[in-house]
């Protein structure tokens, strides 16, 4: 026989497990309440990490691509989708001397590869060592001159520093390796302008081979004089360099702008829904609670009887919905760390925003506000019956049939 | 020394739209260690009459006084600590939980006040000699009507009462085993324990010592057994 301990957290249990299809259905609605809360809350902050890191470290007020690749830049900034395009070298000097423009970097992006390192295609890019803005913040230390063969390689390539990758015929030793980004950058390969130039040279069978690559460059980032407007500066170089060049201009501010749009939809999105489950989880549960009252006001009666106080009462059936509400938000935290965890690549790529993964403590913090926005649901969803059933004579509850 | 005193009863009910009193006006009291039928013909009033003094039913007027204590002005966690305490209760009909074992259900008035670790043994102890011990394990759903009532006493004089107040104890038993419940209650009550019950049976009528007679509510007459 087994021993049943009969204090009120062992009377909830066996009174709950005496209803396994009942509670477990509202458990379920709880789960599916604290899921949505906790993978949307846990999405919500990666995106918003992300994007403050991208508007905080983005050094570039005004990028400039060949005309028709916008979108392209955009793509490869945010998501790292890899993209080759090409305009004239001498675009620097350019737009270099457009009055306001106080910085000006040049880029080269060499065709994707796939290396051992990686299971997605990795790109390489080519970056001025000496005018260079758009790495360096990203590096946590200070790097020395990157030498002939030596790479640079972004925070998601599975390999550290003092490592080899091997591509294009050659070895490449790791000198460097950035931070986290959220963005493109985390899965790119970085060398010196000089080199890439020389390897578009030297590998015969490279796609879109091109002569004279050292005449080229993918893109041109430039500071801005904070003192001016960047649409102003951006209007004299379309007026000075665009048509004779055939140039695009890409403003990143705007980017940025545009994606915490997006995010503030995908953050209302979630919070209404989360709500709204929440307050369904919350009805269906007083109903359901107090639906169960009635049949159980014989059994309430027959405690009364025996000597139990109706504050007792009141905790047994508190209690009972606690389990029930704890079991369902258990059960959703877990589902939901199991679907956001592994598939957070997946998710992320599929929304094309830049984000950041979370610290422990984060995740924590999270994991408990929930659990607590479930937990509350209990008291609420008992309380009219907690309230019903502490009115009346017992006598009265012991005639009921049920 | 005046263990139970009931002074002008009264409690009405509504039916039809009509009122009428199921106890009326009901005075009388029981001194330690007596033992009490109540008679009298379905609806005269017994259950109303018992659950007004067990404190499970609040008079309209009158009061009750177990132990020195008017029970129904205490307040209402009081009156449910004295009820765990000092009274044992058999209700009309089924009154066991269905989601615990027999034994369960007759250790729990006890796990309600503090005083647990006796509650096994004393439980089974009970069961037994209520013939009912080998059901300890079984759930109130697979128990006859007999087999109920026992553990349903049982669970009242888990708590070694005062004042055991039953209402038809020995309902849907065969007369052997109404026989050997009336023997422990008669053996309880040597040792001080008070007992009212309500019956219809004539053997429990012969284990009073005194028999209450009700008719329509009215407490008529006292009979003393010889
Ligand atoms: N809550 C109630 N509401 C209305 N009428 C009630 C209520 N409780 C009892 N009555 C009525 O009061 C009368 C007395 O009922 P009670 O249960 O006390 O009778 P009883 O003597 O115990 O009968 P029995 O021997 O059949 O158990 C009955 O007519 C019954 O219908
Ligand atoms: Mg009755």
């Amino acid at each position: 026989m087994s021993e049943s301990p009969l204090t009120i957290v062992g009377l909830a249990r066996v009174n709950v497990i005496g209803q396994p299809w009942r509670n477990l259905g509202l458990a379920a609605l709880v789960a599916v309440f604290t899921f949505v809360l906790f993978a949307g809350s846990v999405i919500d902050r990666e995106l918003t990490k992300g994007l403050a890191s991208l508007s905080e470290r983005l050094g570039a007020d005004l990028l400039i691509v060949p005309y028709g690749y916008e979108r392209s830049a955009k793509a490869a900034l945010l998501r790292g989708e890899p993209s080759t395009y090409y305009m004239s070298r001498q675009v620097i000097d350019r737009v270099a001397n457009v009055a306001g423009v106080t910085a000006a970097t040049a880029q080269f992006f060499l065709s994707s590869l796939s290396t051992s390192c990686c299971s997605e295609r990795v790109q390489i890019i080519g970056y001025d060592q000496k005018s260079d803005f758009l790495i360096k913040p990203w590096l946590a230390a200070k790097v020395g001159v990157v030498g002939p063969s030596e790479i640079v390689v972004g925070s998601k390539l599975n390999i550290d520093v003092g490592g080899e990758l091997y591509f294009f015929g050659a070895v490449h030793k790791v000198v460097a390796k950035m931070e986290a980004t959220g963005m493109g950058l985390d899965t790119s390969v970085f060398m010196p302008l000089e080199q890439v130039w020389q390897l578009v040279e030297s590998v015969p069978q490279l796609e879109g081979k091109m002569t004279n690559p050292a005449d080229h460059v993918s893109t041109v980032a430039l500071k801005i004089d904070r003192q001016l407007n960047v649409k102003d500066v951006a209007n004299a170089i379309m007026k000075d360099a665009a048509i004779e060049f055939n140039l695009d201009l890409v403003l990143p501010d705007a980017i940025v702008t545009e994606t915490s749009r997006q995010l503030a939809g995908w953050s209302r999105l979630t919070g209404f829904l989360a709500v709204g489950l929440w307050l369904l989880a919350l009805l269906v549960l007083a109903l359901v609670f107090s639906v169960s009252a009635s049949e159980r006001k014989k059994e309430f009666g027959i405690y009364r009887l025996i000597g139990a106080r109706r504050s007792w009462l009141g905790r047994l059936l508190l209690t009972e919905a606690f389990l029930v509400a704890l079991t369902g938000a258990v059960v959703g935290l877990i589902l939901g760390a199991c679907v956001v965890f592994p598939f957070e690549t997946l998710i992320f790529s599929s929304l094309g925003l830049p984000h950041l993964p979370l610290s422990a403590s984060e995740i924590a913090i999270r994991a408990l506000l929930t659990l607590a926005a479930a937990s509350a649901i209990a008291p609420l969803a008992s309380l009219r019956t907690v309230l019903a059933m502490t009115r009346g004579d017992a006598a009265e509850s012991l005639r009921s049939e049920n | 020394m005046s263990l139970l005193k009931a002074t002008h009863l009264t409690k009405s009910f509504r039916r039809g739209g009509q009122s009428f009193e199921a106890v009326s006006n009901a005075s009388f009291e029981l001194v330690q260690g007596e033992f009490a039928a109540i008679v009298g013909r379905s609806g005269s009033g017994k259950t109303t009459l018992l659950n007004l003094l067990a404190g499970l039913l609040s008079p309209d007027r009158g009061a009750v006084e177990i132990d020195s204590v008017q029970i129904h002005s205490l307040s209402d966690d009081a009156l449910t600590d004295l009820r765990n305490k000092k009274i044992g209760i058999v209700p009309q009909g089924r009154s066991l939980l269905g989601a615990l074992t027999v034994l369960d259900n007759v250790r729990l008035p006890i796990h309600l006040s503090k005083n647990r670790n006796i509650s096994r043994p004393k439980a089974m102890e009970l069961l037994e000699q209520l013939e009912v011990g080998f059901l300890a394990g079984s759930f109130p759903a697979a128990l006859s009507g007999g087999e109920l009532r026992r553990v349903s006493l049982a669970r009242a004089l888990i708590g070694a009462p005062l004042l055991v107040i039953a209402d038809e104890p020995t309902s849907d038993l065969d007369s052997e085993s109404a026989e050997n419940l009336l023997a422990l209650l008669r053996r309880l009550n040597e040792g001080g324990m008070t007992f009212l019950i309500a019956t219809h049976d004539e053997q429990a009528v012969k284990s009073s010592g005194r028999v209450l007679q009700m008719a329509s509510g009215v407490l008529e007459a006292v009979l003393q057994a010889d």
